[in-house]
């Protein structure tokens, strides 16, 4: 999860969110060496005291400073465009689940099997408990089995919110009238926390998402034990 | 439990655990820097040593990180792939899908 001087993302609890990372560190690299780069031309040029008193339309290094970029790019493209492909490419979900945002609280239905919904409200901070994380803590957990693909159904009852987990590398507006379906898979198990990301009025910022990720047999336990209440 | 390795932490990110990173840098800053030092022993022109140094870190730069991870994500399919196969052999042992399986090997 997010703690305090946090800046770069989460650890990855998804193997999309690992590919996300990866880009981004190959990414990284080409940027580390075009700035070293142009650092070292600036700093090279700082010193020269002569001036080109005919400098003008160098037609080869137009070229060479027109194809290099180019070739840089291709270096980002590449990568770019098979992540973009690779987040949609359809899977078989063994699991649906739906959330819906109202204000302020997101709100679960698990309706493959046993009818299971229930409410997500944050924990007051002066009903936390010593070990609990301030503004992120809820009543009733999100739990998903683990390893197995997900699709949830995001949709909201009164204004736009947005479902997010960083870690599982999602994000899905909740507009009302509109259904959006994301899915994903949860590769290890723990807790993951996510907060509303459109604003949505005064408690925008105190509706937050937590999904716990438990083996399949857990999972299952829960289940039938939550269509019990 | 304290951690035995110092991290190395840039912008929050753990340098040590990005794969082919520490390789890449490692390579690519020593062979600059070696090929700058024989150029200037070569030919005691500092600017074009300098040049060449920075031209052959970029170079060993991208060229190695590109090999490193093209390498790496090859591995990485085929561990999934065997581990997805061990799973598998797990699920079906002693059943028929096995005898199948085996059959068609």
């Amino acid at each position: 999860m997010a703690t305090w001087g946090h800046l770069g993302f989460q650890d990855s609890a998804s193997p999309l969110m690992e590919q996300l990372i990866f880009f981004h560190d190959h990414t990284m690299v080409v940027l580390i060496l075009i700035t070293t780069f142009v650092g070292y031309m600036m700093a090279a040029m700082f010193p020269n005291a002569f001036v080109n008193r005919f400098l003008l339309e160098n037609q080869t290094i137009e070229v060479i400073w027109t194809i290099l970029p180019a070739i840089i790019l291709i270096f980002i493209a590449l990568p770019s465009l098979r992540l973009l492909y690779l987040l949609d490419e359809v899977n078989n979900p063994s699991i649906t689940l739906k959330t819906i945002g109202h204000q302020w609280y997101w709100s679960y239905e698990y309706s493959d099997f046993l009818q299971v919904e229930f409410d997500s409200y944050m924990t007051p901070s002066n009903e936390l408990d010593l070990s609990g994380f301030r503004l992120l803590d809820v009543d009733n957990r999100t739990v998903l089995p683990m390893n197995t693909q997900v699709r949830m159904l995001v949709t909201a009852a009164d204004v736009i919110h947005s479902w997010t987990v960083p870690a599982l590398g999602v994000k899905a507006d909740a507009i009302p009238g509109r259904l959006n379906q994301i899915s994903f898979m949860v590769n290890r198990p723990g807790l993951f926390f996510g907060q509303c990301s459109e604003i949505c009025g005064a408690n925008h910022s105190f509706m937050p998402i937590v999904v716990e990720s438990v083996s399949v047999s857990a999972f299952l336990n829960w289940i039938s034990s939550s269509s019990d209440l | 439990m304290a951690e035995p390795e110092k991290e190395t932490k840039l912008l929050g990110r753990n340098l040590s655990q990005i794969p082919c990173f520490r390789e890449t840098f490692l390579y690519s800053i020593s062979s600059g820097l070696a090929a700058g030092l024989i150029n200037f022993m070569l030919t005691s022109r500092v600017q074009r040593s300098a040049h060449l140094a920075f031209g052959v870190y970029g170079c060993v730069t991208i060229g190695y990180w590109s090999f490193c991870r093209y390498n790496f994500a090859k591995e990485k399919f085929n561990m999934g792939r065997l581990q997805n196969a061990m799973q598998k052999q797990a699920l079906y042992e002693g059943t028929d899908m096995e005898k199948e399986i085996k059959r068609k090997d």
